[in-house]
């Protein structure tokens, strides 16, 4: 596997040094951490390993612990297409495109393509910028939700290496630990993926003897096991917000 | 509270009475509105002529349109209209002969598409999950289908040289549409890429090659045959046609590679082989430029998998035709031949938003089945066609309470004489429709996508519903037993039928009964 840690690159031009990102961010792969801690005595209640897989618009949620996987494309109308693929049994299950918010807003596709959306980005309050190129980084916080949300933004790549943000009693904390850059590797990801065999969501109800279907109603689907969404598909970051 | 009596038939009062009775009845009752236009239906019974054969068969069918989602659908439909409802008939509805079906499969009290339509359409009773194979088949094995295949009308209808059609909103593979021209060992072998290597090695053929080459298949199984083929192929599923290669892509595809064929065959383009003079089309835009009178066939494929919801159609990237234009454009391509035509067509997705448990679907696509019927019957000789309108089998869908008169069908129960809702002993409002099992309560607003559920873990049991608006497209009513999926019932579902032939539609029958009633009025054996 080509893993390839955050860099700088420079490049010198006209005698001024200009300091650019050569990493393609439309493939481009994350592996996160997200530990789930008690908010007082800090004890780690649950350790979760997410893989963010980007290609075109295409975007791949890999829940390592559940081994449910969940794609994201977006559709030429701007609806988005969501698709569920149980690793461990090789079986998916395909939606037809929607709007993710179930209809009672924008699509938000910009929350599932970089984790969270540009809409909430602009919400909070920058920080500070540090480094530069593929690491420049951008620190947010959201001193209006409830939730203590803190950012920190690759603004070359358009990922967080870092968030963090209080959800009820718990702490929860996104961490990066590798960027994988490897265009076959990202590629191999969706196409094993398109090779399971796949169900209709709509045929469900037409094959209730079929002992995969009659499992999954137990698995629970990766937008839950991520931790990244509440029930109505709205980011669980900003949560507080929501509720005032 | 009085209630303005609207006859939907439309037809004058029509007041003959026997002397025998005329002094017994008073006078306040002859002139009742009930009582007059009761008797009217009567003496049109009385003035029927009895017909039986016919030259065109149209079969309607509403996948998992029990006798409850007419019910609800003619007050919704009623209701839209600015009525109470309940007078109210859809198109349908109207005929004037009926029969109840009983539905089970051969091994299954509560009964699937797969099992009924084969019934449906060999006269033969089979297993659930099996497509134009009797019961001595054992599902998912391919050697087990050499001798236990079933004619179709369909295929009879070919062979008597009469134009022949398929119109779906479900995928043109899926189970329904599949048992009119396909044998398989399993409903869900509707391609290549669905089947285990072994059933392949043994020499079955998918769903959708079975449908491509369904002339070449028929004329090989009856010697000396000379058919012409399927004239008119309508409705989703260009997934199973097409390889599994981004390359053939159609212009509004939603999933990266749209096809799932893993044989690289693009049976599209086989059939365009096979009929140069047909159209193959795949949106509104191709749908509307055919010229029904110029066109000798048609191939549509309307989305990748099933075609939208009605009340979701809008949505649709490239744009689909509706149900009703489908079959009117279906039959003005299919009465080019003098010697008549079979026509199946299937509202296939009624039964999905049942499944989903969202009614407001499962009512709106009713609706536009009785739309499609009523096409029908604008545009064929009453004298000539024989249209049957069934189901193959209903769902755990319920109309209950005691709502008022005129009460929202999909709204919240208020009880005659209120204006709130009524309250269950658990102190909470609670809706007219509801499901048995399923998925349960959703509040999705005006998501008109009734699939939308599916995304979301089952919630069984009571909400408050107090300030939820039950009554907007999105909204999936509650249910009792959590399931992944509602379920389909058991009951009975109803038959309606009008034109020569129609009067055997009568009491009780077992759903091959109804292959019997189309060849009988089309004269399919003999011919």
């Amino acid at each position: 596997m080509k893993t390839i840690f955050l860099s700088v690159c420079l490049m010198l031009s006209s005698s001024v040094i200009i300091a650019e990102c050569h990493y393609d961010a439309k493939e481009i792969a994350g592996k996160y951490t997200i530990e789930i801690k008690d908010s007082d005595s800090g004890k780690l209640l649950n350790k979760e390993h997410l893989n963010v897989w980007r290609m075109g618009n295409s975007v791949a949620y890999e829940n390592i612990d559940t081994q449910i996987t969940e794609i994201w494309s977006l559709v030429s109308n701007g609806q988005v297409k969501p698709d569920r693929y149980f690793d461990e049994y090789k079986r998916g299950i395909e939606y037809q495109p929607a709007d993710i918010n179930n209809g009672k807003g924008e699509t938000h596709w910009s929350a599932k393509y970089q984790i969270i959306s540009e809409a909430d980005i602009k919400k909070m309050q920058l920080e500070k910028t540090t480094g530069n190129a593929c690491d420049e980084l951008n620190h947010y916080v959201n001193h209006a939700a409830k939730n203590k949300f803190k950012l920190a933004w690759l603004t070359q790549l358009n990922l967080p290496k870092e968030m963090s943000y209080t959800q009820g009693k718990t702490l929860v904390t996104w961490k990066l630990q590798e960027l994988m850059i490897d265009k076959e590797q990202i590629k191999a990801t969706f196409v094993k993926r398109q090779n399971y065999g796949v169900t209709d969501y709509a045929d469900i109800g037409d094959n209730e003897s079929d002992p995969f279907l009659l499992k999954m109603i137990n698995l629970g689907f990766v937008g839950h096991a991520s931790g990244v969404y509440s029930a109505n598909g709205e980011q669980m970051a900003l949560e507080g917000e929501h509720h005032h | 509270m009085k209630f303005t009596r609207k006859l939907a038939t439309g037809f004058a009062a029509f007041a003959v009475v026997s002397s025998a009775y005329a002094g017994s009845v008073p006078d306040k009752q002859l002139q009742n509105d009930w009582y007059t236009d009761a008797q009217s239906i009567l003496s049109q019974k009385l003035a029927q002529k009895l017909s039986s054969k016919a030259k065109n068969v149209i079969l309607f069918l509403g996948d998992g349109m029990g006798i409850s989602t007419l019910t609800a659908s003619r007050i919704r439909e009623g209701q839209l209209a600015g009525q109470p409802g309940e007078e109210n008939y859809l198109s349908f509805e109207k005929f004037p002969y009926t029969a109840l079906v009983k539905t089970y499969n051969v091994d299954s009290q509560t009964p699937d598409s797969a099992g009924t339509m084969t019934a449906i359409m060999s006269g033969v009773k089979t297993d659930v999950g099996v497509i134009g194979v009797n019961e001595n088949i054992e599902r998912g094995k391919c050697s087990t289908v050499a001798g236990n295949e079933l004619v179709t009308a369909l295929e009879l209808a070919e062979i008597g040289g009469l134009s022949t059609g398929i119109v779906s909103t479900a995928r043109i593979t899926h189970a329904t549409p599949a048992a009119t021209y396909a044998k398989s060992a399993e409903r869900n072998w509707e391609d290549v890429s669905d089947m285990p290597e072994t059933e392949l090695t043994a020499g079955c053929k998918d769903i959708a090659d079975q449908l491509v080459n369904f002339e070449t298949n028929l004329e090989a199984k009856f010697s000396g045959t000379d058919v012409n083929g399927i004239e008119v192929v309508m409705g989703g599923g260009r997934r199973h046609f097409l390889p599994k290669d981004a390359a053939f892509n159609s212009a509004d595809a939603v999933s990266s590679v749209e096809g799932d064929r893993t044989d690289s065959r693009d049976l599209t383009a086989e059939w365009q082989v096979a009929y140069p003079n047909g159209q193959y089309v795949i949106d509104q835009t191709g749908f509307d430029a055919i010229d029904t009178e110029t066109t000798e066939r048609i191939f549509g494929l309307f989305n990748e998998s099933h075609m939208q919801y009605e009340a979701n159609r809008a949505k649709d990237i490239a744009g689909e035709p509706s149900l009703s234009q489908m079959t009117e454009k279906a039959i003005k391509v299919l009465d080019n031949n003098d010697k008549g035509f079979f026509l199946m067509v299937e509202s296939g997705r009624i039964d999905h938003a049942h499944h989903a448990g969202n009614a407001s679907n499962a009512l709106s696509d009713t609706i536009e089945l009785s739309k499609a019927v009523q096409a029908a019957l604008d545009n064929t000789n009453p004298e000539e066609t024989l249209i049957i309108v069934t189901a193959d089998h209903g769902h755990v869908f319920t109309i209950a309470g005691y709502p008022k008169r005129g009460n929202p069908i999909l709204g919240k129960v208020v009880s005659v004489g209120e204006t709130e809702p009524a309250l269950a002993a658990d102190d909470l409002p609670y809706t007219t429709l509801g499901y048995m099992n399923g998925k349960g309560f959703r509040d999705l607003g005006a998501e008109t996508d009734a699939d939308a559920v599916y995304s979301e873990d089952s919630l069984a049991g009571r909400i408050d519903l107090s300030a939820v608006d039950t009554e907007t497209v999105g909204f999936h009513q509650e249910t009792l037993v959590p399931l992944s999926s509602e379920t389909h019932a058991g009951e009975d579902v109803a038959l309606h039928a009008t034109g020569p032939g129609g009067y055997f539609a009568q009491g009780n029958i077992e759903q091959s009964v109804i292959f019997h009633m189309i060849n009988q009025a089309l004269g399919l054996v003999t011919k």
